[in-house]
């Protein structure tokens, strides 16, 4: 029932995607409405197979149909009742229905935004994208990854998924955040090609995609905090972040969706950089194929096990079909993709914003250098090698440390050119704050040449955000906080917290190793303080159910109890730490049980590992404020209609011509505040379109 | 933006040849018109100079744009290309050297890049020195010593150090030496089953290396102790299969026959007053 429920979606979504390519294929060739409309009835069709096969597995999941292979594979009779639901992303399989049913929802989000203009050739080559994108997803699950499969002989039960995946909440959260921002690409892509086929590559198409860029970099984002934070909480290391592939095929899309966003708005000021802009899109959707290709292919195992992976293969294909079309729509555009305005300082808005682009792309280099280093070097002499975390820390470092500058300075530049004395009176504030910040840090002991740059530069970025945001507040209260210039000042602010966050809780760990008594004997001690916060230990505790078997300790940590334990799942040999966070704003105390306790009652002891990292909270807060300074972004102020075919008609004068999305009033507060000069035209428009 | 950057407006140009066809369409509709008859010839003609005036102007405002993206073209810089083609080479070479220094060989179970960097403990450490007491056992003895350095009761490497030290003893060919390293085995295995007394393979060496230094009631008193502590199934295969039982009990046996011979004998040459 389960097999033959989602074969039948995976089937209804493939037919459904191959008619929609014919179908708008013809209308776009014929010039006929009536065909281009009809994709509006496909994206249903193909957002209803998905569903159909989402829902087929996950009710074979929770009533463990052990007849079809993946559950055989993923789930157990055990596995309690979030982790079961979330089985479903726990391996390629499910992955791959997930990524396809996130996408059907993206078509008729699509369809739906558009219904109007489904007839328009940049939406209909839009919408034809986006199909041959589900095609390929729809292929893969009746092919090489059909999660469907049947077994003959079907056990009564089965491993359950990995066990690192199910004893956490977080796991069923951050999987799900991450596809939503993955496959989010797709609708800016899909538009982007829409715009290199039909020629019509001047601003209309960003200001369509503008909203849906930032809905998938906000999930990617919150996405990637969540996974840090399950890394943190679940894996017992002190860390977050250890810049491993799955890791980094994360980061790369994020990296130059990020680069997209801010380079987008030199676009729509100036009609510059429309060839990166169209190659950053296309370059973050092909990033997210290419991650799922790392991760997902059993290449970074071993290039040889590539060539046992189906999937891989096609992955890898549909992945030079990505870049090879992009590159030869490019070239083949390449004449109406000039433009005639140059940089005229680089003490500029659109002087910082391609620095800014520049240090992006060099940041996506280094990490995916780093990534796939190991892959060529595997390929060329057969040696299994790995680059490790160091190479990542000095390369990622300095460039850190000039984003952060940037994020400092590039929001108080005018566009065209900034006189000296604009400098001076617009950075003056933030300088102060940076500094204070600074002293502030010594105060307090913090010490190290590189985390003192880190938070005099927090300081700095913060302060000239905070600045437009009191501006903005100033003039229009809260509302001052929506459009992209404030509501990015937000995210600018919650960029800064997990910066600071980040070189703290770098520089100042302090870990130990212990092992603790019950009753304190000669060589092993009842309680140990480390950076001021005692842990003693009061017992050993056995917590198992059903689903696992569980045994904990239980310890104080300043009179808070506390049980970090080692968990045992039935089916699985492995055993896992479960380790214990208590978070404050000043600091986190991680423990983490070394080996399982021994003994029992008032002789039993146990060896824990403490970590104190200051700050850490913070990294959690920063995702936050991140994500809150996203939703701000999106709600604009005044604006012109997206849904306007051109952004910018010539009988328009510049100064007549309204900003896409943000308030001109907040721009005269900047104006007013630097106010004169040659450039105050500038100026009036400047803060209102960051 | 400039009215001059305006009128490059790709959308424009778009804009600008849809209406080209749509007019280029018109005159040949009208010529189709004309020809079945449904078009007066005053009529033809003023249409025809109405779409052609208008194609016209369209015409050339499509030239225009297309000249002004030609014109657009920024000249190329030969110095301007090196310079960027020579900064680039340059980030990637210094990439590739970072990259290359921090790079090393993939163990199994290791991530292609990055990974989470957990210190290992005193005990897991130990467990990795195991295997070298077969192919380097003087590698393996200082591999325990570093870690009992650090920590001095830890039981892993008391265990194994002293069943390494066991088994050196019984190759050793001088006695007072073989004495020695044996005595040295059973005060570290005693210290390790002290220092963890639920780890089976201590109280399993403390029988087998009591055995060897013929110690054998003691070696069986630890044997029960052993039984009676909930061993795992590797230290009780150990035992299985050496037949330690067996050779306990064969060794009391033959011992206290030989202390009965010896007894014996003395009786036997002890002159009865």
């Amino acid at each position: 029932m389960n097999a033959a429920l989602g074969t039948g979606g995976v089937i209804l979504g493939l037919v459904a995607s191959l008619g929609a390519i014919v179908t708008v294929a013809m209308g776009i060739r014929g010039d006929r409405p009536e065909l281009m409309r009809m994709s509006r009835t496909y994206a249903w069709m193909v957002a209803g197979g998905a569903a159909i096969a989402f829902v087929a597995m996950q009710r074979a999941l929770i009533t463990r149909d052990f007849s079809l292979e993946y559950v055989a594979r993923n789930g157990s009779t055990t596995t309690p009742a979030l982790y079961n639901f979330a089985t479903l992303w726990s391996a390629l399989e499910g992955s791959i229905l997930l990524w396809a049913f996130i996408l059907g929802g993206y078509c008729v989000a699509v369809v739906w935004k558009f219904r109007d203009r489904l007839s328009d050739k940049l939406v209909a080559w839009a919408m034809l994208t986006m199909f041959v994108v589900t095609l390929f997803f729809f292929a893969l699950m009746t092919g090489p990854a059909n999660p469907f499969r049947v077994l003959a002989n079907p056990p009564i039960d089965g491993p359950g998924p990995n066990p690192l995946l199910q004893n956490h909440p977080l796991m069923a959260f951050h999987p799900p955040m991450l596809y939503l921002g993955y496959v989010g690409f797709t609708v800016p892509f899909a538009f982007a090609i829409a715009a290199l086929v039909t020629g019509r590559l001047g601003e209309g198409w960003l200001i369509e995609t503008r909203r849906w860029t930032l809905f998938a970099w906000t999930f990617l984002t919150v996405g990637i905090i969540l996974g840090a934070w399950w890394s943190h909480e679940v894996l017992g290391w002190g860390g977050y972040w250890a810049w491993d592939p799955v890791e980094n095929a994360s980061l790369l899309p994020w990296i130059t969706g990020t680069a997209f966003l801010h380079s987008v708005m030199v676009q729509e000021r100036r009609g510059m950089l429309r060839v990166w802009n169209l190659s950053l899109v296309c370059a973050t959707f092909a990033l997210t194929i290419l991650g799922t290709f790392l991760t997902r292919s059993g290449v970074l195992d071993s290039v040889h096990a590539f060539s046992d992976s189906n999937i891989g293969p096609m992955l890898l294909g549909f992945f030079a079909l990505i870049v090879l079309t992009t590159v030869g729509l490019v070239a083949w555009r390449g004449d109406r993709l000039r433009s005639p305005a140059r940089i005229d300082s680089p003490a500029s808005r659109e002087g910082a914003f391609l620095l800014n682009n520049i240090v992006f792309a060099a940041f996506a280099f280094v990490v995916l250098l780093g990534t796939v280093f190991p892959l060529i070097a595997e390929s060329l002499n057969g040696e299994k090698v790995t680059v490790g975390v160091p190479y990542f820390e000095r390369m990622t470092m300095p460039i850190g440390l000039v984003l952060l500058f940037l994020m400092a300075v590039a929001p108080v530049l005018p566009w065209r050119k900034a006189s000296s004395e604009t400098l001076r009176t617009r950075l003056l504030w933030p300088g102060w704050v940076g500094t204070a910040v600074l002293v502030i840090s010594v105060l307090v002991g913090a010490r190290g040449l590189a985390p003192l740059i880190a938070f005099f530069l927090a300081g700095f970025a913060a302060g000239s955000a905070l600045r437009q945001l009191v501006l903005a507040t100033r003039r229009q209260g809260l509302r001052g906080l929506l459009g992209r210039t404030n509501g990015g000042m937000i995210v600018h602010l919650g960029v800064i917290l997990i910066a600071v966050a980040f070189a703290a809780s770098n520089a100042y760990q302090t870990e130990r190793e212990t092992k603790l008594c019950v009753t304190a004997v000669e060589g092993c001690a009842s309680s140990v303080t480390v950076s001021g916060h005692k842990v003693e230990f009061v017992g050993v505790v056995d917590n198992s159910t059903n689903a696992r078997k569980e045994t904990g300790a239980k310890l104080l940590i300043d009179g808070k109890e506390f049980t970090p334990a080692i968990q045992q799942f039935p089916n699985g040999s492995q055993q896992i730490g479960k380790p214990t966070v208590r978070n404050s704003a000043r600091n986190s105390v991680l423990i983490a049980l070394l080996d399982l306790p021994q003994g029992e009652g008032k002789d039993a002891s146990v060896r824990i590992r403490v970590i104190v990292q200051p700050l850490i909270v913070w990294l959690w807060i920063g995702g936050a404020v991140m994500a809150f300074g996203s939703l701000l972004a999106a709600f604009p102020g005044k604006r012109r209609r997206p849904t306007d075919p051109t952004s910018a008609l010539p009988s328009e004068s510049p100064q007549l011509q309204p900003d896409p999305d943000s308030e001109p009033e907040s721009g005269k507060d900047a104006g007013q505040d630097s106010g004169q000069g040659p450039q105050s035209n500038d100026l009036e428009t400047a803060g209102a379109s960051t | 933006m400039s009215p001059r950057e305006l009128k490059l407006d790709p959308d424009r140009l778009v804009a600008l040849e849809e209406q080209r066809d749509f007019l280029l369409r018109s005159i040949e509709d009208l010529d189709a018109e004309r020809e079945a008859g449904d078009l007066s010839d005053e009529d033809y003609e003023a249409l025809r100079d109405d779409y052609t005036a208008r194609a016209a102007a369209v015409l050339r405002s499509i030239d225009e744009q297309r000249a002004g993206m030609k014109e657009a073209a920024r000249p190329r810089s030969l110095g301007r290309t090196l310079a960027i083609a020579a900064v680039v080479c340059g980030f990637a070479l210094i990439a590739g050297f970072v990259a290359a220094g921090a790079m090393g060989a993939r163990k199994a179970g290791e991530s292609a890049s990055g990974g989470v960097s957990v210190r290992q403990t005193p005990s897991q450490r130990a467990n990795e020195c195991i295997p070298k007491i077969q192919s380097d056992p003087p590698g393996a003895l200082q591999c325990f010593e570093d870690i009992l350095k650090e920590d001095d009761s830890n039981p892993v490497a008391l265990t194994w150090e002293a069943w390494l030290l066991s088994l050196t003893s019984q190759q050793t060919k001088d006695p007072v030496e073989a004495l020695r390293l044996g005595s040295l085995a059973a005060v570290r295995v005693n210290t390790a089953v002290e220092s963890d007394p639920n780890y089976s393979y201590a109280r399993a060496f403390r029988a087998i290396i009591a055995y060897r230094n013929g110690r054998f009631e003691e070696a069986k008193d630890y044997l029960a102790d052993f039984r009676g502590n909930n061993p795992s199934a590797e230290a009780q295969q150990v035992i299985e299969q050496m037949g330690l039982d067996e050779a306990i009990a064969e060794a009391i046996r033959t011992q206290s026959e030989m202390e009965s011979t010896t007894t014996t004998a003395t009786t036997t040459t002890v002159p009865s007053n």
